[in-house]
């Protein structure tokens, strides 16, 4: 089948008997519906062409599972265009499961990605909710947000599958991420301060592109921050201090500048270890977050400082 | 007398080509006078790059490399204007046209909020190797990365 021609879009998916308590569903209808007013440009909108199952789901969505297809249907009445159809398999007010299916359309090209609503099949389609997309890092899947009638957007990851690929029906559960009221509040990065104050060495370094770019250094660097690997870090340091209020003062080389930062306001739950990042000082204005996961006396997370984005990885060495 | 007079030229054309030498690697720029200008043009450059304002989110992104792209350009062409000969010097320019129109499809790519490609694009930039074409063609102050305030 050609990417870009428009296929039999209902795809009927044989679901184990007894699995979810259902016999047979589908991925929905993508089929029949006219080009939208606005068409997302094929260079944003082709990458999402694809069969997905759910992977993870804010548990709040009250999802178990779900599979999800998106075409490019031309029509032959002008450019392509996405459509998408959605199952998912959501707990009912009793905890019982059903299926809801569902079309996506029209998308339209958002800041990061593209978002759809989410059609009711049938005669009279009305809008049950909202899909958001995030442009694919890679090949392996998609990020997005599900909201679902009025509920506040929780996050959803899908899979993407091969083209023999088939979960016959029956998508794997989604593993359920926590929502913000379990995010990390108790105070430092660790039980006791002993656990984590001291000092932290870059582990990751990676060589400077910018190094050699003269006048594109800087452009680079943003460009890069703004691109799905984040910004090569040349070199760093953290120093974290444990006390009443724990804080960490972070050295970055990255694009031929280094910076300073200071993380305020730690704090961790399990091994989720985030902050506050400010200029200037550890008083100074909030300018980005920290996220990260603690490991042994490896510390991994993504920085996020006045529009760029760095992955770090750090090793404790006390 | 006449001897003299033909020695006394010879030094001066010597003396002539030798000024006329001012890059490196065996290539010729035009001139001391052509890379004082071009240095002086790139450190204008710069100055206008380093007073950016960082984009703080994606709105911002497409002005930024916008206005990248408009200095590069405006760069190349005073550079061009001024000019310099020799391999190196070309090559140079030829650096800064070829940053321009990957600049140019970086302002598309934010344009349609492809931040993927920005990413790649970026890359693109980094492997033209700007400073290194920079400093054999002998221009010491274009081979210089602004000085971008954290």
């Amino acid at each position: 089948m050609s990417g870009r021609r428009l296929a039999p879009l209902v795809v009927l998916l044989a679901l184990a008997a007894g699995a979810v308590g259902v016999a047979r569903a589908t991925t929905g209808n993508t089929a029949g519906f006219p080009p939208p007013k606005q068409v997302v440009p094929a260079e944003i909108a082709d990458p999402f062409e694809g069969r997905y199952v759910v992977t993870e789901v804010g548990r709040g969505a009250n999802v178990r599972s779900g599979e999800m297809k998106i075409e490019l249907s031309d029509n032959g009445k002008g450019p392509a265009f996405l459509v998408g159809g959605l199952q998912l398999y959501e707990y009912g007010s009793a905890g019982q499961l059903e299926i809801g299916l569902f079309s996506l359309y029209p998308f339209s090209a958002v800041s990061g990605g593209v978002s759809a609503p989410l059609l009711s099949q049938g005669v009279l389609q009305t809008t049950l909710g909202q899909l958001k997309l995030l442009s694919p890092r890679d090949e392996t899947g998609l990020r997005g947000e599900l909201s679902q009638h009025g509920s506040p957007p929780a996050p959803i990851v899908f899979k993407r599958l091969g083209e023999n690929q088939s979960v016959n029906g029956s998508p794997p559960p989604a593993k359920q991420l926590k929502e913000t009221d379990e995010e990390p509040d108790a105070p430092g990065w660790g039980a006791s301060a002993a656990e984590y104050e001291g000092e932290y060495e870059l582990t990751d370094a990676a060589p400077d592109p910018a190094k050699e770019a003269a006048i594109l250094a800087p452009v680079i660097v943003v460009a890069q921050g703004f691109g799905p690997g984040g910004v090569p870090v040349s070199g760093g340091t953290m120093t974290v201090s444990g006390g009443d209020s724990p804080s960490a003062e972070l050295i970055l080389e990255a694009g031929g500048v280094s910076s300073t930062y200071f993380l305020t306001d730690l704090a961790w739950r399990g091994d989720q270890r985030v902050a506050k990042v400010r200029g200037g000082s550890s008083s100074g204005p909030v300018v980005g977050s920290f996220e990260g996961r603690q490991s042994g006396d490896a510390l991994k997370g993504t920085l996020e400082a006045e529009g760029v984005r760095y992955d770090l990885s750090f090793a404790h060495r006390g | 007398m006449k001897r003299l007079a033909l020695f006394a030229c010879f030094c001066l054309a010597l003396a002539a080509l030798a000024a006329g030498c001012g890059g490196s690697g065996g290539s010729s720029s035009g001139g001391g006078e052509f890379s004082a200008e071009a240095n002086a043009a790139c450190t204008t450059a710069n100055a206008r790059v380093a007073a950016l304002p960082r984009p703080e989110g994606e709105a911002q992104l497409l002005p930024y490399v916008e206005k990248t792209e408009a200095i590069v350009v405006g760069l190349e062409r005073e550079v061009t204007a001024l000019g310099g000969s020799g391999d190196a010097i070309k090559a140079y320019l030829a650096g800064l046209e070829e940053s321009a129109q990957v600049l140019n499809k970086m302002s598309n790519a934010a344009r349609s909020h492809n931040l993927g490609a920005v990413g790649e694009l970026a890359s693109q930039l980094a492997e033209i190797g700007l400073a290194r074409l920079a400093s054999a063609a002998g221009l010491g102050a274009c081979a210089k990365a602004p000085a971008v305030q954290p």
